[in-house]
């Protein structure tokens, strides 16, 4: 029987407009950026000034930039990754357990949002530097790790408070430990949630600047590059150049990724 | 059913958390607290309690201008977000079937880029002889450019407003997605239109995911500056450029640290408001 | 289910990981605190001959954010904050002086900068100057013909939103000071609030207060800014462009900046950075900076050997004792932070 959503004719219709439109505002700087890669022209502006690929090659000659852009994905990955097991680990059990201190721990740990960027970077060089670590890529992980946590403590708790504990429960009744119950039954049901952690996190890692630049050592992430760059307006195509091909390859990767899988062997979907 | 006496592993579930965050935040919080009752002195940071920077820097008319200003511009852009996502969190949850993880992922890919190119595109798009300029002036719309789109408020709203897209998009379709179907369709069942349906079940049941996206993009935009200094002009300053240049140009940390405490307990206070209002409007009439 | 979870959690941490680690510094460098460009492999030939793979720069965007984080913690070996700030970092105790002996090229740095107030003290060094320029008005020549040659162009009502001035204490408010008739450097409380009721009225006529000279440059070649407050190579930048513009000599005069190297106090690496810093000083890497950023060099020999048709372009003199005699030289600010928090506030509209 068809399950009525919200989508009747009337509204499907509609979404089909508005999907589009949404994906070509979202695309709409991406493709900006991939045109005047290829401008040549220093100036990013309006007319074209004619077909170049001068900027790409200058990409692969620039090796500041190129390490700049590999210290972000590192860096990004790692935070990501930490950040994203802190989350799920702390709101399985804030939402599972009673702990005392679950209500306090909660407020607590999304207050890295509500902290200036500003005050948290000064505070975590401070601390970094009152323990011996010095500055580096490993103290801006770390730093990415703080602020991405409460985004994973959001998505994740979010996913928890729905998951129907009679699951959990049901497992537990027919025997399994805790552990087990936690790896097979609620991490695999919460999949998309820790994929939407981890690319959120990500995102956040990468784009990160602030407290990026005070724990920063000789190792620049790839939003310290450019911020240092705007008052060399004749490296911004080049720059734009690097974006472009970082696009490229995470829709490449997806397309393959796609194909990967109709190739696969049909697996019942969720 | 009881689950395992096992406080230290469920302490210790939450240590990873713990660590990194309440550490944290805790030692900022203590830092500029400390900070923000101090003398200014270029030369020593902790010299003598003194709450100065609170009287000259939290109590200006100046400081509660640019904050109110903050709040509305990150209003805005939450909403903005909110209402532009969510009809695609739905089709994805909802309609896209075997494609959820591509859309989900194509959604994100924009965003992989640097947020500092997005700013510069956002420049061209509605700047002087921008993308907006050039399609407007051929459709002989306007002769001049329009020099209002860009370099005050309405390019932040909008330069923020597409930046947390994803933000918005992730959290609603996860919420989203849980939604026991079996319950969408007994209220059609019982006879409830769709729309109504909509509103009286599957937006309560998102409900979780929308107040998660609202706080992942409220609470930092209020305090971003690198926004405000790209494409904000003279009126669009925001909290966080006076925060910054507190800490950088003026050498006033305490100021800073005042400020900053100012704007957290304001934000803090709203968010308590909010929720206290949330759980009113909840009881049963 | 599990080990697919694991598998994929643990590949990403040590992917991570892996290459954090191999980005990592080795010890016994020279740890550089500069600005972003100052750090290309074209400027250190000579010191990594001597010391290869010793230097290890860390970057800034600009001084102010330099000087928190040093503040905050960060200890580099050298920095390279600019001249206007050195008693900044004096007072809070960043910095010790170098020995004047040491620096054996110092008799090639020109005697107006070595003169300066602060720099010299005894046979100690504070800070060594190396790279210097001027701050004026590059405007369109085409959309502003016959424009007056005086900083009032970027008060001139005529051309309300269509300027842009530097978003930065030692340049707008210096200038706005001139413009009311008061010594920049020796501001009083009274002295501020008629140099702020002047950065009032330019409000209303500037589009953006801003250091981003990406957008400053491209707004001017579209046409959206007719003039703006930039440092010297961006007009011959736009000119390489075929934008057509001119870099303004007011009558009131241009500014001045000169900035250079100090070190960090209590550092393990003097010998290391008196020997870049002797590096520094040679002819090649001031004769490259005039040649790819336009900026001018504090070294006799540097200046000396740019070609002179380059000097004339990039309107530099190849003796700055005698430009700096008409031009206005950025010296220390007394009562910065007033001035900050003042100019801050007429930025944010109060």
């Amino acid at each position: 029987m068809k399950v009525p959503y919200v989508i009747d004719v009337v509204e499907r219709r509609w979404l089909t407009v508005y999907v589009p439109l949404f994906a070509l505002l979202l695309y709409l700087p991406s493709l900006l950026i991939l045109l005047f890669s290829f401008n040549d022209g220093v100036y990013v502006a309006f007319p074209l000034k004619g077909f170049t690929t001068a900027w790409y090659e200058k990409l692969a000659a620039n090796d500041a930039l190129l390490r700049a852009a590999r210290n972000s994905f590192a860096v990004g990955l790692f935070a990501a990754t930490i950040a994203t097991i802190a989350g799920t680990l702390g709101a399985f059990a804030i939402v599972r357990y009673n702990l005392r201190i679950a209500k306090a721990m909660t407020v607590l740990a999304n207050l890295p949002l509500l902290i200036p960027a500003i005050i948290l970077g000064i505070a975590m060089l401070v601390l970094l530097r009152a323990m011996g670590f010095g500055n580096s890529l490993w103290a801006i992980a770390v730093g990415h790790v703080v602020v991405c946590a409460p985004l994973s403590l959001s998505v994740m708790l979010s996913r928890f408070v729905d998951l129907d504990p009679a699951l959990e429960e049901a497992a537990l009744d027919l025997g399994a430990n805790e552990r087990k119950t936690f790896f097979v039954i609620t991490l695999p049901l919460s999949l998309s949630a820790i994929a939407a952690s981890f690319i959120l996190c990500f995102t956040t890692s990468f784009d990160e600047f602030v407290v990026a630049f005070f724990l920063s050592g000789p190792e620049q992430t790839l939003p310290l590059y450019i911020w240092g760059q705007l008052r060399f307006p004749t490296t911004l195509p080049m720059i734009l150049a690097l974006g472009t091909v970082v696009l490229g390859a995470t829709l490449a990767l997806v397309v393959f990724s796609e194909w990967l899988r109709r190739r696969g062997p049909k697996v019942a979907m969720d | 059913m009881v689950r395992g006496d096992n406080r230290l592993g469920q302490y210790a579930m939450l240590a990873p958390l713990g660590i990194s965050a309440v550490l944290v935040v805790l030692v900022s919080l203590a830092l500029i607290l400390a900070l923000s009752v101090q003398r200014t002195d270029p030369a020593l940071l902790f010299t003598e309690f003194s709450l100065t920077a609170y009287r000259e820097s939290v109590a200006r008319p100046l400081f509660w201008m640019v904050l109110g200003r903050s709040l509305l511009i990150s209003a805005a852009v939450t909403i903005a977000t909110l209402l532009l996502s969510y009809p695609v969190a739905y089709f994805i949850a909802f309609k896209a079937g075997r494609h959820k993880a591509l859309l989900l992922v194509l959604i994100s890919a924009p965003f992989f880029t640097s947020y500092l190119l997005r700013i510069f595109a956002w420049k061209i798009i509605l700047g002087f002889n921008g993308v907006v300029n050039s399609f407007l002036k051929t459709l002989g719309l306007i002769e001049q450019p329009l020099q209002f789109l860009v370099y005050n408020p309405f390019s932040v709203v909008v330069a923020l407003t597409h930046a947390y897209l994803a933000f918005a998009v992730l959290p609603i379709y996860v919420a989203l997605e849980r939604i026991d179907k079996s319950l969408i369709e007994s209220a059609s069942d019982l006879g409830a239109r769709p729309f109504a349906n909509f509103r009286q079940i599957t937006l309560p049941l998102s409900l979780p995911g929308i107040i998660a996206a609202a706080l992942l993009i409220f609470v930092p935009t209020v305090g971003d500056y690198v926004t405000p200094t790209l494409v904000g002009g003279p009126g669009g300053i925001m909290v966080g450029n006076l925060i910054q240049s507190e800490f950088g140009k003026a050498n006033d940390w305490p100021a800073g640290s005042a400020l900053s405490m100012a704007v957290i307990f304001s934000v803090g206070l709203l968010l308590a408001l909010m929720a206290g209002g949330a759980k009113l409007a909840r009881r049963p009439a | 289910m599990k080990w697919r979870n694991k598998v994929g959690l643990m590949a990403g941490t040590l992917i991570g990981s892996g290459l954090i680690a191999i980005a990592a510094m080795a010890e016994d460098q020279l740890n550089y605190f500069t600005w972003s460009g100052y750090e290309v492999p074209d400027l250190q030939k000579t010191f990594e001959a001597q010391h290869p793979g010793a230097l290890a720069s860390t970057l800034f965007g600009d001084d102010d954010e330099a000087f928190t984080k040093v503040k905050a913690g960060f200890k580099p070996d050298l920095a390279h904050p600019c001249y206007d700030k050195l008693e900044h970092w004096k007072e809070a105790g960043l910095i010790e002086p170098m020995e004047k002996a040491k620096i054996k090229n110092w008799d090639k740095v020109f005697p107006i900068f070595r003169s300066l107030p602060g720099v010299e003290d005894g046979d100690k060094v504070w800070m060594v100057p190396w790279d210097w320029g001027n701050v004026s008005i590059t405007y369109r020549t085409d959309l502003i013909p016959n424009a007056e040659q005086s900083w009032n162009l970027l008060w001139d009502p005529k051309y309300k939103g269509q300027v842009a001035t530097i978003d930065s204490i030692h340049d707008t408010p210096l200038v706005a000071a001139v413009l009311a008739g008061v010594d920049p450097f020796n501001m009083d409380d009274a002295a501020i609030a008629k140099v702020k009721d002047v950065l009032v009225k330019q409000r209303d006529i500037v589009k953006m207060y801003t250091t981003d000279m990406t957008s400053v440059e491209q707004a001017l070649a579209s046409g959206e800014l007719v003039a703006a407050m930039t440092w010297n190579a961006s007009a011959v930048a736009l000119k390489k462009q075929g934008v057509p513009v001119e870099y303004m000599t007011p009558k009131e005069g241009m500014l001045t900046w000169v900035c250079g190297y100090v070190m960090i106090k209590d550092t393990a690496h003097k010998d290391l950075a008196y020997d870049f810093i002797n590096a520094r000083l040679d002819k090649e890497p001031g004769q490259w900076l005039v040649e790819n950023y336009g900026y001018g060099s504090s070294s006799k020999d540097s200046m000396g050997a740019v070609a002179p048709a380059t000097l004339e372009e990039l309107r530099l003199p190849a003796d700055p004792d005698a430009m700096l005699k008409k031009t206005i030289f950025i010296e220390t600010i007394h009562n910065s932070d007033k001035i900050s928090k003042m100019f801050e506030a007429v930025k944010a509209g109060g």
